[in-house]
């Protein structure tokens, strides 16, 4: 049983869009609206299998936590994560699920070059930081694209509550040696710059420091 | 004779008994917080009263002048703060993560 886990902060514009196309190629949608002000849940409700609500807001990385913890109750045997805003395209899930069948870990790889010019910047930074300090050959260590056997999700499970999210689980998966691969994945920018800050930025860099320096 | 500096502690700390029995009166501090706070401005005011009282102390630790002693004894007095705060903060933030994930779970919406 396949399991996508979608976090959703005011998404109430995309949202429905994108369970609809996730349905498809996954047998349970699960959402976790992250204490939306707009009407997130009631769009996550018309169209999800499972909606989870966060009665605050409390971050990507403790929304997605809620969902992974959900999907494993439910019996999943792999989760895919992804994005409500529309900058993941769900017609992709085949391909990440058919990465797991080589590796336990999929990251969908976005291409830089096609990406407005502060968003490159960053992504080229972070990732290549995240490659020195964790010894991984990583495409794209910021993408939430991805898929995951639900057998290792406690070994890369992750404490970050907001963005750095993406970075810790793939800095634990690099330092248990989980089986990973990469997919190409596309790269869409609807409104520019909505989520990640330069001080996000700044944050998971302090943070990737900290996770290589303090393990624990 | 009361210095500048003396009369300005002393102020302070009058100040600042009325301002924590405010908030004590606000339900922002309970009892045992009113006791300790009061008590903390109450020899902050007597310092500034008789500057001699701690001299003594200034005198054992090798300090050269009373002034060094406050600015040493309030970075001190400002890290055990910060570092007390941080635990009530980290202890707070735990609880909320269970709160909410217990909310989460009774209210989720499962289509059958
Ligand atoms: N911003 C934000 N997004 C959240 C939160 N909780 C869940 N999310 C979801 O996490 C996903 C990513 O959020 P974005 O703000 O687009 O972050 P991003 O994609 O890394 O940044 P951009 O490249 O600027 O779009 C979206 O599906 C959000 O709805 C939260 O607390 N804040
Ligand atoms: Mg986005």
């Amino acid at each position: 049983m396949i399991a996508a886990v979608i976090p959703a902060y005011n998404e109430s514009k995309r949202l429905g869009d994108v369970i609809k196309k996730t349905k498809k190629f996954v047998n349970r949608v699960i959402v976790v609206d992250d204490g939306s002000k707009d009407n997130t849940f009631d769009v996550a409700k018309k169209n999800a299998d499972i909606v989870l609500r966060n009665v605050v807001n409390m971050g990507k990385g403790f929304a997605l936590k809620a969902g992974f913890e959900e999907a494993v109750r439910e019996r999943a045997d792999a989760i895919v994560m992804l994005d409500a805003d529309g900058q993941h395209d769900p017609a992709e899930i085949p391909k990440l699920l058919a990465g797991l069948k080589k590796s336990d870990f999929v990251v969908g790889v976005r291409d830089f070059s096609k990406m407005p010019f502060r968003a490159r910047f960053a992504n080229n930074i972070l990732t290549l930081i995240f490659r020195v300090l964790f010894f991984m050959n990583a495409g794209d260590s910021q993408s939430g694209f991805r898929a995951v056997k639900t057998r290792i999700y406690s070994r890369i499970k992750w404490k970050s509550n907001s963005y750095g999210v993406e970075t810790e689980m793939l800095a634990n998966a690099a330092k248990k040696k989980i089986a990973y691969s990469e997919v190409p994945i596309k790269t869409i920018y609807h409104e520019i710059y909505k989520g990640t800050g330069v001080t996000d930025g700044i944050k998971i860099l302090l943070l990737m420091i900290r996770w290589r320096l303090f393990p624990w | 004779m009361v210095s500048g500096i003396q009369a300005a502690v002393m102020i302070f700390a009058v100040v600042m008994v009325f301002i924590t029995y405010n908030y004590y009166r606000r339900n922002h501090l309970d009892k045992k917080d009113l006791v300790l706070w009061t008590a903390a401005w109450a020899v902050l005011f007597l310092a500034g009263l008789f500057p001699q009282s701690i001299s003594f102390l200034v005198q054992s630790l090798h300090i050269e002048r009373g002034m060094d002693f406050f600015t040493i004894a309030g970075f001190i007095f400002l890290l055990l703060v910060v570092f007390y705060l941080y635990s009530i903060v980290f202890r707070m933030q735990k609880k909320i993560e269970r709160i909410v994930l217990a909310v989460a779970g009774k209210k989720a919406y499962r289509k059958r």
